[in-house]
């Protein structure tokens, strides 16, 4: 049988995990927030999203699932999105991998940014300390990043989650972006 | 600017059907199949995990007789995997004696949105490049319109920043933005993909894919 597989973002301080097939970068922790709380572009240094967290889950697996690997579009995400100096879409990694954070923890921010994930006080607690966040440029198919290495066994289930977040240069150019590509795979039989 | 026309089943995110099937030959010389080829009734895989296998074979699915088997016993489940025919070819593994093998089906999960047409129907996901401004249907052209409150529908100035002003209005120094009519509705989808996947550990992977088979050095 073929396990019934769906990508999840958390939202809350819960949290709630709720199956997902967009996502919008914004500034609230919601996964479907339309045109409201949208980024903001400053006028000096750089301003943030809130991070997303996104993960698999998954019914039906008949013996094993495992190998949870995920990866965005390819391609330069900073120059499609026009995000200005020092602008990206980023995606937290640990020191070592996998990944994958296994402790939630709600995204924050004001009205103007998101708190960057590794920021000192306001971080992400999974990553802040010895982690690091890199260009998700750098995950392509050809070269995943690893979010969760545990074989999971029959049934029902879900992985650690993946961190991301946009980051926006003052010269970034304002306005709705072109859609990006992340895409998740696993290992199951 | 760059289209890409989609097949309204590469968006609607169902469950992809099976197009082969794992068969596995123990040292011991014992055959184990994932399907009962009498019955077409489904097995567990003896071990997930890597074990001493003298060959690992993925098999496609040809005989209508067996697949309509298949897929009659699967109906008769609450989460059924239904299987078609294939025109790839059986691939067959064969370790050293030794070398530790296992196989495994490796799923894809691809969110996306993309454009449909509401004058042709045709479904496409669109690319901004650089001379791009508009997304425009690549099957009968339609793009979406705008109209000034003033003027009606007008030809918009499209500024990098994502506003579309009335033309008329602009030259006569009153600069006014333009309603969108939505003729390309943007919709979501999703894509899964299964691969399917022999590995000898730490030597070569094996991937199939829809239309290639990618054999990479570990």
């Amino acid at each position: 049988m073929v396990a019934t597989v769906n990508v999840q973002e958390g939202n809350g301080s819960g949290p709630t995990w709720s199956n997902i097939t967009n996502g919008r970068y914004c500034l609230t922790d919601s996964k479907d927030p339309g045109t409201s709380f949208p980024c903001i572009v400053p006028v000096s240094g750089v301003a943030r999203s809130f991070w997303k967290s996104h993960r698999l889950s998954w019914s039906g697996v008949g013996t094993q699932l495992s190998n949870i690997k995920w990866f965005g579009p390819g391609g330069t995400v900073k120059n499609t999105w026009e995000l200005g100096t020092g602008g990206d879409v980023v995606v937290a990694k640990k020191a070592t991998g996998p990944h994958g954070c296994d402790t939630y923890q709600q995204a924050t921010g004001t009205e103007t940014t998101g708190h960057d994930i590794m920021d000192s006080t306001n971080g992400h607690a999974c990553y802040k300390t010895s982690g690091s966040v890199v260009s998700i440029d750098t995950y392509t198919s050809a070269n995943p990043l690893d979010v969760d290495n545990t074989v999971y066994g029959s049934g029902s289930g879900s992985s650690k989650h993946v961190v991301t977040q946009v980051v926006i240069g003052y010269d970034a150019v304002q306005g709705d972006k072109t859609d990006i590509t992340f895409t998740f795979q696993y290992d199951e039989i | 600017m760059r289209q890409e026309i989609l097949n309204p089943k590469d968006t609607s995110g169902e469950v992809v059907s099976l197009s082969l099937f794992w068969g596995l030959e123990s040292e011991l010389g014992e055959v184990s199949v994932q399907y009962d080829l009498d019955t077409g009734e489904e097995r567990k895989i003896p071990t997930p995990d890597f074990a001493n296998w003298n060959s690992l074979i993925w098999i496609p699915f040809r005989d209508p007789d067996f697949i309509y088997k298949v897929n009659c016993l699967q109906s008769e489940k609450d989460n059924p995997t239904f299987v078609d025919a294939s025109p790839l070819p059986l691939v067959h593994i064969i370790p050293k004696n030794g070398e530790l093998s296992r196989v495994t089906r490796r799923g894809f999960l691809e969110f996306f949105t993309y454009y449909e047409c509401s004058a042709c129907g045709t479904s496409f996901k669109w690319t901004r490049e650089d001379d791009d401004i508009v997304p425009v249907c690549p099957k009968c052209g339609m793009t979406n319109t705008w109209t000034c409150d003033i003027h009606g529908e007008v030809s918009p100035i499209h500024l990098e920043n994502g506003e579309n002003r009335c033309p008329h209005c602009e030259k006569i120094g009153s600069p006014r933005g333009c309603n969108k009519i939505r003729n390309l509705i943007h919709r979501e989808g999703v894509n899964r993909k299964i691969h399917y996947v022999a590995i000898i550990k730490d030597k070569v992977e094996v991937e199939i894919e829809e239309d290639k088979i990618v054999i990479k050095s570990l």
